[in-house]
């Protein structure tokens, strides 16, 4: 059984099934076809129990606040208990069930886009306090937002020479930064890929 | 045997690879090459001073990615921030909280806190409340750290890795009750703007690679950041002869980039 | 900004609402699929996110449920099955009128765990990675589903995200050569500029602004139209509070100035 904690072992088996992927990518050959979609099957039923994981694993831990009664340990419980309700819920009358869809579209379709709308009155607060023209770079910053928040205003694009200069903006400076991001992001991105099929990535193989 | 359209991704996969792969060996071998200063991390020491002046909080966190995902070197490179500052935390006797949001680098986390205050001989000051999951949900994290920064006074606000639409919410609420902030993302550039403007300090896209692979004193991550700079390099020559050809109605080169 | 916010949408004020090339080039590329084929409707948006691509995404299976095709909706997180069977729901009646039904003209095949993976896995092989929709019936007796093997099946790939296009991109665009249409939140806008300018994206719809556009493409009048007054004033208002913001600073906290006004004074 100690041999099978040996971290060599899951580096060799992540090592064999990423290259066969990019191997497959790369060249036309069935056999490494009907494997890659093998491999593939396989880590979207493991990607499926890391989700039952997450929901475990929260429940671990709002359940050890609340027992211990820590700070707003009722809070916690609270939480285990609408957890386990629409877990319940959901396995026992299906999702597509009335009662399952009420507490969806009344409770968690609410309570999702009003946490998201507090950032509006954030963005005034900024809007108003920081975006000051302290330098040339701020004073630049300043003027492209004025100008891509006007012509985000559906009436704010009928100013003359505002869209045109803010799509401007956005089509040419922005596109040309952004370009230089995604080429960063991506050559970063193989970096990971590397790492972590060297068994060298800082928690996956630690 | 090659699949058509991809000989140039192929060839390019093995140039980038083969950069990466020889500047970690070399790293590995001792020769760890050197990185210029990033301003933002020099600011983190001033950062935790102050805090600790002012007998104030320092609040870290790491983004609100992952460990599976694309966003992972960014949460890593978080982590990392997490073990640097609970170093000067404990030296100091600073108050740290760090806040998380998904499971699975609450582990990490406590680990590297833990063995940042035992490294500077101060484990007895460690509590496991220092590192907090308080929510799944992104705006969970944010809510959270919000009521913290109030309610702890939080004074130094250190936010490095990845984080969407909650970054200005923190940004602003840590603004508000007078922190010092250090930010900085990589792979969602849309919440950089923000940080700009609002952040003392701000550390832009490869930056926080950087700052990670620094703070970690990995050899192999330091070689593999620098291992990426040959294929930009390359790259940007491309992009220049691209322009030089594209202007001389030659395409050769995007024919060759088809192959 | 409440105040602001909720005024356009208790009393609308018609504003104007000139249609964006952007929008324009996705509602021609929907126009464009030719009829008996399939279109893919990938979905990766958080649930506080739902509502800026809503009225978008309605017009969108609109149009969809309007010409000869068919759609097939794939979520790759947990919340986005629900709410598509709410938009489709908003859209049962339309789809009535056309003559479409679920099956045979549209199917929803729910969540598919994995991200990237998924995508890659579902690309690769549709039925063995969604062997059975959302309500668990297999896709076998499934008619819209017929004929379905990869995504080079797809005529086109419409996908409604409040998150990076890049991973639809590598494993879509890049792999097979697909077609596909962003329906995003506008603050992404920036970070797709280049995948339209390159191709690799057809077309993009910017939040609801952008579905305000398509209804009125699709002279189909629905929520986003209702709220663009609010997002006009909404928008105007934070332009005027970032110029009145550094107005305030020059004549209070700027110093040079600060001490030239004291200087006058005294």
């Amino acid at each position: 059984m100690s041999a099978l904690k040996r971290r060599e072992i899951w580096i060799t088996i992540t090592a064999i099934c990423g290259l066969l992927v990019i191997f497959e990518y790369f060249f036309a050959i069935q056999a490494a076809k009907d494997l890659s979609v093998l491999i593939q099957g396989w880590a979207v039923t493991i990607a499926g129990f890391a989700v039952g994981l997450g929901l475990v694993n929260l429940g671990v831990i709002h359940i050890k606040r609340f027992t211990r009664r820590d700070a707003n340990w009722y809070l916690s419980g609270w939480l285990v208990f609408v957890m386990l309700l629409v877990v319940v819920l959901g396995l026992t009358l299906t999702p597509s069930s009335p009662t399952y869809t009420w507490i969806f579209q009344n409770v968690y379709a609410v309570v999702g886009p009003t946490m998201w709308s507090l950032l509006g009155f954030y963005i005034a607060s900024a809007s108003f306090r920081a975006l000051r023209a302290r330098t040339l770079e701020a004073g630049l910053l300043l003027v492209s937002a004025v100008l891509l928040m006007l012509v985000q205003a559906p009436v704010g694009a009928l100013i003359p020479y505002v869209p045109s200069i803010a799509y401007w903006i956005r089509d040419v400076p922005n596109t040309a930064g952004m370009r230089a991001i995604i080429l960063g992001t991506a050559v970063g991105a193989i970096g990971l890929g590397i790492r972590t099929l060297l068994g060298q990535e800082r928690g996956y193989a630690t | 045997m090659i699949a058509t359209g991809r000989v140039f991704q192929l060839l390019a996969l093995l140039f980038v690879s083969g950069s990466i792969f020889y500047f970690i060996s070399r790293a590995q071998k001792g020769k760890v090459p050197k990185l210029r200063s990033i301003a933002g991390l020099t600011a983190i020491r001033e950062a935790v001073g102050r805090a600790t002046e002012m007998g104030g909080t320092v609040m870290l966190i790491p983004g609100i990615g992952g460990l599976t995902t694309v966003e992972a070197p960014e949460t890593v490179a978080g982590v990392s921030v997490i073990g640097y500052v609970s170093s000067l935390a404990a030296r100091y006797g600073t108050k740290v909280v760090s806040l998380i949001r998904m499971p699975e680098v609450v582990p990490l986390a406590e680990e590297t806190m833990k063995a940042a205050f035992q490294k500077e001989g101060k484990l007895e000051s460690y509590n496991p409340e220092m590192v907090r999951f308080v929510s799944g949900d992104q705006w969970g994290v944010a809510t959270a750290a919000m009521g913290i920064m109030h309610r702890e006074k939080v004074a130094a606000n250190i936010m490095i890795g990845f984080f969407a639409g909650e970054a200005l919410a923190l940004a602003e609420a840590a603004a508000g009750v007078g922190a010092i902030q250090i930010a900085g993302t990589a792979t969602n550039t849309t919440q950089l703007p923000w940080f700009a403007t609002i952040c003392d300090y701000v550390l832009f896209g490869e930056e926080v690679y950087a700052a990670g692979a620094v703070l970690s004193e990995n050899p192999q991550q330091i070689g593999s950041l620098v291992g990426q700079d040959p294929p930009k390099m390359v790259a940007f020559g491309l992009i220049l002869l691209g322009i030089v050809l594209h202007l001389l109605s030659i395409d050769w080169l995007a024919k060759l980039m088809k192959w | 900004m409440f105040i602001v916010l909720v005024i356009p949408v208790v009393r609308p004020l018609g504003l104007p609402l000139p249609i964006s090339d952007m929008t324009r080039e996705s509602y021609q590329a929907v126009e464009n699929v030719p009829s008996g084929s399939s279109v893919m409707i990938p979905v990766y948006i958080s649930i506080g996110l739902w509502p800026e691509v809503e009225p978008g995404t309605i017009v969108m299976l609109k149009h969809l449920l309007r010409k000869p095709v068919k759609f097939m909706i794939v979520c790759w997180a947990a919340d986005e099955p629900k709410l598509m069977e709410g938009a489709l729901a908003k859209v049962a009646d339309f789809a009535r009128e056309n003559n479409k039904k679920y099956g045979v003209d549209y199917v929803n095949l729910g969540f598919i765990p994995g991200m990237e993976t998924a995508m890659a896995a579902f690309a690769k092989d549709v039925p063995a990675t969604a062997p059975a929709d959302t309500y668990g019936t297999p896709i076998s007796q499934l008619p819209a589903m017929s004929g379905i093997k990869t995504a080079k099946d797809f005529a086109l790939i419409l996908y409604i995200t409040g998150s990076d296009v890049a991973a639809m991109i590598r494993q879509y665009v890049s792999a097979y050569g697909s077609k596909m249409v962003a329906f995003a939140t506008i603050g992404w806008v920036p970070s797709f500029t280049p995948y339209l300018s390159s191709g690799q994206l057809v077309g993009l719809v910017p939040g609801v602004t952008g579905g305000a556009q398509y209804e009125l493409l699709m002279k189909s009048p629905g929520a986003g139209l209702a709220t663009t007054d609010a997002l006009s004033l909404g928008f105007i208002y934070l332009v005027i509070l970032a110029i009145l913001g550094n107005i305030m600073w020059q004549y209070t906290e700027r110093p040079s100035l600060r001490t030239k006004t004291s200087k006058e004074m005294s």
